[in-house]
């Protein structure tokens, strides 16, 4: 670089320091919006309620229910970039939760919860933990002798990372107008590993959601005897909508507006059961199903919620 | 080996391997929980297999046009 250019540099900086000190520019910090090929711009925008001021993509929170068939991985975006990763889908889901989160600009995983041991929710995150830069780690302290766990430690290990248990009071972050807290396992010592699911209840401003795992009736019980917050506006239904879970005093508590069931299409389980759609239908929620919409993606700036589907539901052939 | 991933309904789902299959619940010990590892042993039920084999020649020479 020749001298004039590097005195040209140095003045340019030196103006810019200045009006920043005088408060006449102001750098704003935007979230990456989805990538064109994101499959994003796919979506059912009729779904969408109005709110045309945040389309700017800054500022917002994005969960991302995505479909990864009977299993559960949900995807956060929080405004300032970071993201949360809720589980990563079963062992064949690798591609399907790792270029999704590729297409939606994801590079680092600031926290990677693996709400409890099973397949169909740890599955695919030893590769999560391969492919991406990764934060911290969270779940619940339990384990299981499968492989597949197994996998999950060693990958964890292997990148030097060590697992924050996940324990009701919790705070995984509280920022502004952002809280993700644990509202369980409250105990030790239970029967099934669904009972120790890590349940987040994540909240912008006056807007949250609850997200369950695979909690049963036992962690529900808990749950509301603990007397913590957990109103609603978004309910990830606990156990793919089994009949183990959404209890009548749970769902009346959380009192959701919407009721995401994130479900494989014809799974040998029955799920999601019909008792538990008869109790979400009974009290005016919304349902949302992988199965019939595939990813589901909610946004919100903490006030206005709104909602994107990847398919649309046809009347009369697949509607809920 | 054989390891029990998880209940579900009438279905214990089994790991082996990194692949994950479904086995009728009542063929598992009523005991077994999670965790837990199955010796499988598979063997030829030969009379069954030859009774089912005159059952559907019977029931299919009559369909057949002659």
């Amino acid at each position: 670089m020749s001298t004039v250019m590097a005195s040209l540099k140095r003045i340019a900086v030196l103006i810019l320091a200045l009006l920043l000190l005088a408060g006449c520019i102001v750098i704003e910090y935007e979230t990456p919006p989805p990538r064109a090929d994101g499959g994003i711009e796919q979506f059912d925008s009729r779904s969408r309620e109005s709110n045309p001021g945040l389309e700017n993509g800054s500022a917002e929170l994005k969960v991302h229910f995505l479909d990864v068939g009977q299993g559960d991985s949900i995807l956060i975006q929080f405004p300032d970039g970071r993201n949360m990763l809720v589980d990563a889908g079963g062992n064949d889901d690798a591609a399907t939760v790792v270029n999704y989160l590729k297409k939606t600009g994801v590079e680092r995983v600031d926290y990677l919860v693996g709400t409890h041991p099973h397949e169909d929710h740890i599955g695919s995150m030893d590769t999560v933990i391969n492919e991406f830069q990764i934060g911290e780690v969270i779940m619940p302290e339990v384990t299981s002798t499968t492989r597949t766990f197994r996998d999950v430690l060693e990958a964890i290990d292997r990148k030097g990372l060590r697992i924050r248990p996940a324990r009701a009071g919790m705070i995984i972050l509280e920022e502004g107008q952002l809280v993700a807290r644990v509202l369980s396992p409250g105990g030790e010592g239970y029967d099934k590993l669904n009972d120790y699911s890590a349940v987040i209840r994540l909240t912008c401003g006056k807007v949250s959601f609850l997200l369950t795992g695979d909690a049963e009736a036992l962690a529900e019980r808990e749950i509301l005897a603990s007397g913590a917050a957990i109103k609603a506006d978004v309910l990830k239904v606990g156990h793919h909508g089994s009949n183990t879970s959404t209890t009548a005093a749970f769902l009346k508590a959380v009192g959701p507006k919407y009721a995401v069931i994130s479900v494989g299409v014809g799974n040998d389980y029955g799920h999601p059961h019909r008792a538990v759609l008869d109790r979400l239908k009974k009290q005016g929620v919304e349902i949302l199903r992988t199965d019939k919409q595939g990813t589901v993606l909610f946004t919100t700036d903490g006030n206005v919620l709104s909602y994107t589907t990847e398919k649309q539901l046809t009347p009369g052939k697949n509607g809920t | 080996m054989f390891i029990i991933d998880r209940f579900e309904k009438d279905w214990v789902i089994l790991e082996y391997g990194r692949k994950t299959f479904h086995l009728p619940r009542q063929l598992v010990p009523p005991e077994a929980g999670e965790g837990d590892v199955l010796k499988i042993t598979v063997s030829l039920d030969a009379d069954a297999a030859a009774k089912l084999k005159e059952d559907v020649r019977m029931l299919a020479s009559r369909l057949f046009e002659k």
